[in-house]
């Protein structure tokens, strides 16, 4: 429904599995560390963030628990599954491919 | 693993989806909460860090929304808002959804509890293992009009050794049996069955053992197998009985086992089985013979074998059977059928008939239900047009409908599962008994899945159709034009005005052929049976060779009973008969008539053989047209005389008149004795009400030849005409007859009433069945015609003020909702009356005495058709008569 239009298809997935991959975040955090490594270039909108990350889960690509946050508040933390690991390594590979590919079309195009 | 936590986040969904939401709602306003934070950290004021973060967000219930979407839900929502917004529909118009339910309930519950019985009775294996190679043999008696007999015993063992299809063969004959020895003494029928007969079936006793093959010898024949009604009711279900004898017919019998309680061969009625005696002679055991053909045979196929191999093989043997038994074998080949198909070819076609019928309900109350719906979805027009516009897709409207319609379904298909679950209970104890398997009837999982099966797909079709006819309109039809315009839905007219069509001609063919099996039955009821069933009391008792060694002692017995039963109080004439009409026994028997010579080509006369005393003629009402009555005189040692029966007379007796005429039985060269016709009396209608009368050979039961009696007709039956109630005078008759045997137990103790309506019971069952659906289909047609009109009257209220105002009379008016009506009535009698003529000829196992096109029954349909109908018509005609036309134009 709410795809992010400036992210190419899938490319969310990729980025939350890969955000969450070095510890549980919850989906506040996700968005800022998105934001921060992609140097603002990334915003992620949460109309897209939440929906996403409840498909992930429903995949069971990714597992969430209750917890008391930083400032003793609860979130919902979010972490990577084993069948999530996986994913994140096939994501990987296919985006490496992609995005070389993406980047010889566009070089060709230029001459 | 992940397979298992994804199956484990849809059942979460599914069943705590609203936890589930309001987690996500939390999740959502913590982030809020956080963004708001940040945001001030960064030197926003208060208001603009929300107003910001709320920007960010976007509106948090739609956000919700797309999460329930992310977890794979959306059908599962849109079903449960559909069904929440179809039941609230159902809610606004009782009126509607009660009509719907109910006439849903009648139709979809009607088919269910016609299908347990057709599913019972046809569809479902018989209870022996791989029930399906398992084939009645019989023989075909190709001379005359013979055709299918029963084998006979020397045939029977032929077969067994030479055909090598079949893995097992085995015959049987039914028999009574006395029980003595533990209470009252019990008559039961049972069966005397070939030792292999269990292991054909491949079923086992309970308790105790099967037959061994040197059972059938005489002598080592005496043990018996029970079924477990028998066993539970005769012997309290005590166990220790098998291994201890039991006294039968005056003997002492084995019990060597009990069958478990699902098993019954051939027939419900028959209790228990003792061996055949095949090899050596036992007194009281039927003649191990050529000629006389009694045996039931029930053979399996072995496997890997070919039914039309079988057949082949039957054929040679039954060739090699006739060139070297030329004198009774000459003309006889051997048959088989399928167990399943042979046990209910009878019940077959009118089964057949009934669910036909019932379908045609279903069918009606379908269209009808469609046809509501589609006039509520004119009426809904605007609500519609309004959701289309603001977004709804064409689908998404389909569907909503589809489901409102379909939860109508449902909840009709609940109550008439129910209700039929019920009816099956309640029918099955009222089906006749000649009904094959009626006592398996029963609630069973099919006839679940059968009813769900036929709700669901009744319901898909006949909701999403309607459906699709009113989204098919698009959202500007039910906004630009207001309420009631002429044009629109003309279209919706027209598939409503089809549906009533159809109805219409669905009514028709039902009420025809009801109409048809109600004139039948009228018939057979006002047929001449030939004798007279009101205040007579029947019932039977059987000589046993134990008591009665000779024949001479029986027709002592037989006499003393007559003279002693007609001293009873109450009792006017009684007299006996070796066979009573309609009670399912009979014997024929060729003759010879002395004077009259067969020609060559054709049959000997047969005639049924009835051995009679006493005053058995006036008992049962029999007249007598010619000469005279069969009269105590008529002993032993008097010449030979006989009473015939007209048609045996007018067809077989050639001269002026039958009186002093001589016949015989058996052919001319019979050891029988001449006998001389003294009297001729109506044709007896033995075989049942509905069967022709045969022709019959009353001789005095003094005179029948002795091996014949002491053979086949040791059984006896007692008809007295009472001067009061029939029953009321029973207890005086089983005084008499223990006055002459206390051990001799009565049975079939009925009134010839109780026999002849059993003898129309099944006939009676099917007409009934017949005429309540067919009611059910004049109601649903005349309902589905008037909501028709009604709402055609209702939509055109503006047009009839119109009309009124520009000086149409009211009569004018009347006049064109009827002719609406009758247009509708002329389309679906004419497509119902030719749909009727072939269920008409469809049914000819139904009818008797009357033709499929029989004018009265299809007229009197028409004609009753017509009137409720028109009936319907009227209301709404004058409703439209009564239009004011102030009213009909302010209308809107």
């Amino acid at each position: 429904m709410s795809r992010p239009t400036d992210l190419v298809q899938g490319t969310l997935d990729l980025l939350i599995l890969k955000t969450i991959a070095l510890e549980p975040m919850h989906g506040w955090a996700i968005a800022q560390r998105i934001r921060l490594l992609s140097r603002d270039v990334l915003k992620v909108q949460q109309g897209s963030l939440y929906p996403a990350l409840h498909k992930l889960e429903h995949q069971a690509f990714i597992k969430s628990a209750w917890d008391t946050s930083d400032n003793n508040r609860r979130a919902k933390y979010y972490s990577l599954t084993r069948a999530g690991e996986k994913r994140l390594a096939r994501e990987l590979e296919s985006w490496d491919r992609l995005s070389a590919a993406i980047t010889m079309v566009a070089r060709a195009s230029e001459l | 693993m992940r397979v298992l936590r994804v199956i484990g986040y849809r059942l979460r969904s599914l069943l705590f989806g609203d936890r589930l939401d309001d987690e996500a709602r939390e999740e959502i306003a913590a982030h809020l909460e956080r963004q708001i934070a940040a945001n001030r950290a960064m030197g926003m004021s208060d208001d603009e860090a929300r107003r910001a973060a709320l920007l960010d967000v976007g509106q948090v219930p739609q956000l919700g929304e797309a999460c329930r979407d992310a977890r794979g839900l959306a059908w599962w929502d849109a079903l449960r808002s559909d069904t929440r917004y179809a039941v609230r529909q159902m809610r606004k118009r009782p009126g509607f959804s009660a009509a719907a339910v109910v006439t849903l309930a009648l139709g979809l519950g009607a088919t269910a509890a016609v299908f347990a019985v057709v599913d019972t009775v046809l569809l479902r294996p018989l209870p022996y293992a791989a029930p399906d190679r398992l084939y009645a043999l019989y023989e075909i008696n190709t001379r005359g009009n013979v055709g299918r007999t029963r084998a006979t015993a020397l045939n029977f063992l032929d077969w067994q050794q030479q055909a090598s299809s079949f893995s097992g063969m085995a015959a049987h004959v039914g028999t009574g049996f006395t029980l003595t020895g533990r209470g009252e003494p019990e008559f039961a029928l049972g069966q005397q069955v070939t030792p292999g007969l269990l292991d054909v079936l491949g079923v086992q006793p309970m308790l105790g053992r099967g037959f061994q093959p040197n059972e059938t010898e005489a002598g080592r024949n005496r043990v018996v197998i029970l079924t477990h009604a028998l066993w539970m009711r005769h012997f309290g279900g005590d166990p220790s009985v098998v291994g201890r004898p039991s006294s039968i017919n005056g003997q002492p019998y084995l019990v060597i086992g009990v069958m478990p309680p699902s098993f019954t061969y051939p027939a419900e009625t028959y209790q228990l089985m003792t061996p055949l005696v095949t090899k050596g002679n036992v007194s009281d055991g039927p003649p191990i013979s050529r000629s006389a053909r009694y045996l039931r045979v029930v053979a399996r196929l072995r496997d890997g074998v070919r039914e039309e191999s079988a057949r082949e093989e039957l054929a040679v043997v039954g060739k090699r059977l006739s060139d070297t038994y030329a004198d009774s074998n000459a003309t006889v080949t051997i048959g088989m059928a399928g167990l399943a198909e042979d046990m209910t070819a009878g019940a077959q076609k009118n089964l057949v008939i009934v669910l036909v019928a019932v379908g045609f309900v279903l069918l009606i109350a379908c269209v009808n239900v469609a046809g509501l719906t589609i006039a509520r979805g004119s009426a809904r027009e605007r609500e519609l047009s309004v959701r289309a516009a603001i977004g709804a897709s064409r689908g998404r409207l389909v569907r909503q409908l589809a489901t409102e319609g379909l939860v109508l379904f449902i909840i009709g298909g609940a109550i008439g599962l129910t209700l039929a679950a019920w009816g099956v209970a309640a029918l099955a104890s009222e089906l006749p008994a000649s009904l094959p398997r009626a006592a398996e009837i029963s609630v069973h999982w099919r006839f679940l899945a059968f009813g769900a099966a036929l709700t669901l797909v009744s319901g898909l079709l006949f909701s999403v159709l309607p459906a699709l006819s009113i989204a098919r309109r698009g959202p500007a039809s039910g906004l630009a034009g207001a309420r009631g315009t002429v044009s629109g839905g003309r279209a919706v007219q027209r598939t409503r005005g089809i549906l009533i069509a159809a109805q219409i001609a669905a009514a028709v063919v039902l009420l025809a052929g009801a109409a048809l099996a109600l004139r039948s039955f009228d018939r057979v009821r006002k047929a001449d049976r030939g004798f007279e069933t009101a205040q007579t009391m029947t019932f039977g008792f059987v000589m046993r060779d134990r008591a009665f060694p000779r024949a001479a002692d029986m027709k002592a017995f037989a006499g003393r009973a007559v003279e002693a039963l007609e001293a009873a109080p109450g009792v006017g004439a009684a007299g006996l008969t070796t066979h009573l009409p309609l009670a399912d026994n009979n014997l024929e028997n060729t003759f010879t008539v002395d004077g009259s010579p067969v020609e060559a080509g054709q049959d000997p006369p047969i005639a049924g053989v009835r051995g009679v005393s006493g005053h058995y003629r006036t008992a049962i009402g029999a007249r007598l047209l010619q000469g005279r009555d069969l009269l105590p005189s008529d002993t032993e040692r008097a010449q030979p005389v006989v009473v015939v029966t007209a048609d045996f007379a007018n067809r077989y007796v050639r001269g002026a008149s039958p009186l002093g005429v001589r016949v015989k039985m058996g052919g001319a060269d019979s050891s029988d004795p001449w006998r001389t016709i003294v009297g001729v009396i109506a044709d007896i209608r033995h075989g049942g009400l509905d069967q022709e009368a045969r022709p019959e050979v009353w001789m005095p039961y003094a005179q029948l030849p002795d091996d014949l009696a002491a053979t086949w007709l040791r059984g006896l039956n007692v008809a007295a005409r009472t001067s009061m109630d029939p029953e009321a005078a029973m207890p005086a008759l089983r005084a008499a007859m223990r006055a002459l045997d206390a051990h001799m137990p009565l049975m079939n103790v009925r009134t010839l009433d109780e026999l002849a309506s059993e003898s129309t019971a099944e006939r009676r069952l099917e007409t009934s069945l017949l005429a309540a659906f067919a009611s059910i289909a004049l109601v649903l047609a005349a309902v589905g015609l008037f909501a028709v009109l009604a709402f055609y009257v209702a939509q055109h209220m503006q047009e009839f003020g119109v009309r009124l105002a520009l000086g149409a009379t009211p009569q004018g008016l009347l006049g064109l909702v009827i002719r609406r009506g009758l247009v509708l009535l002329a389309m679906g009698v004419a497509l119902g009356l030719p749909a009727a003529l072939a269920v008409g000829r469809g049914m000819s196992t139904l009818l008797y005495g009357v033709e499929p096109a029989d004018p009265v029954a299809l007229g009197g349909a028409v004609a009753l058709l017509s009137a409720v109908t028109l009936a319907a018509c009227a209301v709404p005609a004058r409703r439209a008569m009564k239009t004011d036309p102030l009213v009909a134009l302010r209308n809107d």
